[in-house]
């Protein structure tokens, strides 16, 4: 340990208690019943559901993972993963989100599945999907926690993998106790500090700039700022990637069935755009001007994450680094758990309930306990993502989790606005999206970008999971009126 | 049972293509063609050594912001309308 380590303990231990304490508030005040532990009953204030739903968007990520997949990529990558946020994600997430809102307050949905059980008539496509989405959801939550865990081990000198049980731990108490409203309660404590923290810690960068500015024209000169990836691969990315993440990811797709008003929707719109165009655009860009200038080669660490925590604790020194790193870390957290819940509520109502059919009839308290009780599996699974992270969270995610996120979305907006899309069409599609694209990425084109023509990584998967479920559906049947009578009920 | 409120906000709320979702779509479909030019005129190469795909990013985060900002008021002034 360093001799700075016991602080960080200290104020990290203080910090964890505070969450699990609001935790156990929001079990107090929500009361009971599975609808109120997967979704808070649909019924989330408007101060909650704003910071929900900005905190599982703005986590470590998008500060940290971001910024390092900029310092040791380059450019491109930065642009790769962020050019939605800056460019179309606005209008898209306007275009789902009211609806989406309207349907589960119609229907009393609580997962992403049961709008496509409504929809499509049948219980299948409900379980494929969730299955198809569930894994890249679960690399997701695996690889927040190696950003967390890699910037706390930097910061104190204690090993990632003591830090990455702890933030199991603590997010798995949270989500056991808590459930939805938990986390909601959780992500304004984390939201408040974030923004204040981040701040504080972009103001320093500046107050410091003086002695960064004579390195700053060199390390403009560095390779990580020159362009390298060709324009097809931009063009798959903005076309298929962009679509699912304004409201299509499940993890921002339950928080909308949670928001109690619509104005709740209207006022994330301006939350959002303000905190994608920053956070999504101009920090990651600062930070990694100031990282190549104050290292024009990257030295040697343990995990790429750190870079950023070790930065700032050269440059303001690791005592004040520590202490505002906490906001850091406390977002970090938002986003893991929030993730957490998601797959709890999916594998929980999408898959087990929905398989084993006598579950769905158990008394209450005993299916509500029963989820809680998934928590223990998913963190489990988590853990195996987590444990030794070979790449930059970044390149994990642009490999494995994007492409999966964009099959399952797609059959999804097709599904909302083209009722010629029947049960047989969704699970087509999603099953063609997701096998070919695992086909693609470790069988027939193992090697980056998975296809001979330098498109998205996802991209050929993607499109075939289109063509498969539009083709279908003009082969098939139409779905029954009655589904569609109750489904598109204005 | 939703409130009164509440069903009158569902209301507001049609899930047919309306024209602001036009509006939506055409920007969808223009920003990304806009956004590819861009890619490839001002992000490549420098500008008095500074890159140009520093100043890229400051444009965009000012177009994004006053983007949210214009579908924020259209949202609150429609919704202001019909319910």
């Amino acid at each position: 340990m360093q001799e700075i380590g016991i602080i960080p303990v200290v104020i990290l231990g203080i910090y964890f208690s505070t969450y699990i304490a609001l935790s156990f508030i929001a079990f107090k005040r929500g009361g009971r019943g599975l609808a109120e532990y997967l979704v808070a009953k649909g019924a989330l204030g408007r101060i909650p559901a704003i910071f929900t739903l900005i905190a599982t968007y703005t986590s470590v990520y998008g500060f940290v993972g971001l910024t390092v997949v900029f310092y040791t990529w380059g450019y491109d990558w930065l642009v790769y993963d962020t050019i939605e946020y800056w460019t179309v994600i606005i209008p898209i997430y306007c275009l789902l989100a009211f609806r989406l809102w309207k349907l589960a307050k119609t229907h009393k949905y609580t997962t992403p599945g049961d709008l496509i059980a409504h929809r499509t008539g049948s219980n299948i496509p409900r379980i494929v999907y969730a299955i198809a989405v569930l894994w890249p959801l679960v690399f997701h939550l695996g690889i927040q926690f190696v950003a967390l865990s890699a910037t706390a081990s930097a910061l104190t000198g204690i090993s990632y993998h003591t830090f990455l049980v702890v933030y199991m731990v603590i997010a798995a108490i949270t989500v056991f106790i808590g459930g939805l409203r938990g986390v909601a309660y959780c992500d304004v404590l984390n939201g408040a500090l974030f923004v204040s923290v981040m701040g504080v810690l972009i103001g320093s960068l500046v107050a410091r700039w003086g002695t960064l500015a004579p390195s700053i024209s060199t390390a403009f000169q560095s390779p990580i700022f020159q362009r390298t990836l060709p324009h097809q691969y931009y063009l798959t990315v903005l076309f298929l990637l962009a679509l699912p993440w304004p409201a299509l990811i499940p993890h921002i797709w339950i928080r909308i069935y949670a928001v109690e008003r619509r104005d709740t929707i209207t006022t994330s719109i301006l939350s959002y755009g303000i905190i994608w165009s920053l956070f999504y655009g101009i920090i990651p860009y600062i930070l990694t001007i100031a990282l190549t200038a104050y290292w024009p080669t990257p030295p040697k660490v343990t995990v790429a994450e750190e870079y950023v925590a070790r930065f700032f604790s050269e440059l303001i020194g690791p005592v004040l680094a520590t202490i505002l790193f906490l906001g850091l870390l406390g977002a970090g957290i938002s986003t893991a758990d929030s993730i957490l819940q998601t797959c709890v509520a999916m594998f929980h109502r999408d898959i087990l309930e929905t398989i084993v059919k006598p579950i769905a009839k158990w008394p209450e308290r005993k299916r509500e306990f029963l989820a809680r009780c998934m928590t223990i599996v998913i963190i489990l699974l988590a853990a195996i993502a987590a444990y030794a992270p070979a790449l930059p969270i970044v390149r994990i995610a642009i490999a494995m989790i994007w492409p999966l996120y964009s099959i399952t979305a797609i059959p999804v907006i097709l599904m909302l606005f083209w009722k010629r899309v029947n049960k047989y069409a969704f699970t087509l599609g999603v099953l063609s999206g997701a096998i070919t694209q695992l086909l693609f990425q470790f069988v027939i084109w193992p090697e980056w970008p998975n296809n001979p023509w330098y498109l998205w990584e996802g991209a050929l998967a993607t499109i075939i999971a289109i063509v498969v479920t539009v083709i279908v559906s003009l082969i098939t049947s139409p779905p029954p009126k009655t589904v569609l009578e109750t489904f598109y009920r204005e | 049972m939703a409130s009164k409120e509440i069903e009158n906000e569902l209301k507001s709320i049609p899930l047919h293509l309306t024209t602001l979702d036009k509006v939506l779509i055409a920007h969808i479909i223009i920003a990304s063609l806009i956004s590819l030019l861009f890619l490839e005129y001002l992000t490549t190469g420098y500008i008095d050594s500074i890159p140009k795909s520093l100043i890229n990013h400051v444009i965009f985060t000012i177009l994004n912001i006053i983007v949210a900002l214009a579908y924020y008021l259209a949202f609150k002034r429609k919704f202001k309308v019909t319910s």
